[in-house]
């Protein structure tokens, strides 16, 4: 009995310890943003209270923003679209050219081989979103400020939108394919609704690993990234009056992550799942 | 990592690369690749499959050593 007591002392004791160790860089990095935050809103503050009529300068700002990006999304649309058309296709028939010269391939030659197919995926993921960001910034620009202007400009923008859509799938596939080549035990295609859950069950033990640990990555960067983009917009709101929607969407994002993942976690802690 | 293993050479000694090796086993490709690199330490069940299939013990491959 007096050695649980001891024991749980002594737990209690490195808890301690270990809160009292990290809580002195916790606070140096609560003052320094507190400052940095201070700082910038207060130099925001001055050089809006210097602007005559705040409110129409925002709209007049929102304006310009909207047509300069709705101008120049369409192009930023097609090039990306032959961007990717040129790189993956390029990417991974160099990788099956390497993988398909004998039967059996050297380790490294693997790992080179591997890097292209990544390389291909992540050119394959940008080019996908920015196509979803300008096809909203193209639509956007015309219904609020020059719809007569621009139906040419929103046709382009819906033709590429979709082009670029067609081409993400079409590559995509081909990119499982060939990983389904390289990898015979692994199952699914990107046209199947239940693809995610086909490709998880079909990766060894190692490989869900690898998936786990990179979609907790994945969490901890949109953490990182909502508390910034929330500070951002927040002070937008301000001072540039971009309203509280932008900050409203980030936070949905910010809380449907963490809550997934703490009901998520929880179930598998009770063995549920 | 304080599991070291000699699974790169008990592959070797039977003649198989990496490939055929994670078929045996049911595993892939890159997964024997990271064991035998030491990123990844297998499941019980996998250490045993591949002692198993080496006609020997965990504890002849896999060596726990504590840090």
């Amino acid at each position: 009995m007096e050695t649980k007591i001891n024991y749980t002392e002594q737990k209690m004791e490195t808890i301690k310890k270990d809160n009292k160790k990290a809580i002195i860089p916790f606070t140096i990095l609560l003052i320094l943003c507190t400052v940095a935050g201070g700082i910038i809103g207060g130099v925001a503050a001055m050089g809006f209270s210097e602007i005559k009529d705040p409110m129409a300068f925002s709209i007049q700002l929102e304006n310009n923003v909207i047509i300069f990006l709705g101008n120049i999304s369409p192009w930023i649309m097609g090039f990306s679209t032959v961007a990717c058309l040129v790189t993956c296709p390029l990417m991974l028939g160099l990788a099956k050219k390497e993988f398909r010269k004998s039967s059996y391939v050297e380790e490294e030659n693997l790992k080179k081989i591997d890097l292209k197919v990544t390389i291909a995926l992540m050119v394959l993921t940008i080019q996908m979103m920015i196509q979803f960001l300008c096809f909203s910034i193209v639509t956007m620009s015309a219904f609020m400020v020059n719809m007569e202007k621009s139906p040419t400009k929103v046709f382009f923008a819906v033709f590429i939108f979709l082009v670029g859509i067609a081409i993400y799938i079409v590559l995509l596939q081909q990119e499982v394919d060939f990983t389904k080549e390289m990898n015979p035990e692994k199952k699914g295609s990107v046209y199947d609704t239940k693809f995610a859950k086909k490709w998880l069950e079909s990766c060894d033990e190692a490989e869900q690993i690898i998936i786990y640990k990179a979609s907790y990555k994945a969490y901890q960067t949109t953490n990182m990234l909502c508390i910034g983009l929330w500070l951002l917009l927040t002070l937008a709101g301000y001072f540039l009056r971009t309203g509280v929607l932008a900050v409203i969407v980030v936070v949905i994002f910010w809380a449907a992550s963490n809550i997934s993942y703490i009901l998520e976690a929880n179930k598998l802690e009770k063995g549920t799942k | 990592m304080p599991v070291q293993n000699r699974l790169k050479d008990f592959r070797s000694n039977v003649g198989l690369n990496q490939q055929e090796m994670g078929e045996r086993v049911g595993v892939s490709r890159q997964t024997i690749s990271l064991i035998e690199r030491g990123d990844y330490s297998p499941s019980v069940t996998l250490a045993l499959k591949i002692a198993r299939f080496f006609e020997t013990t965990v504890e002849e491959i896999f060596i726990y050593e504590e840090d």
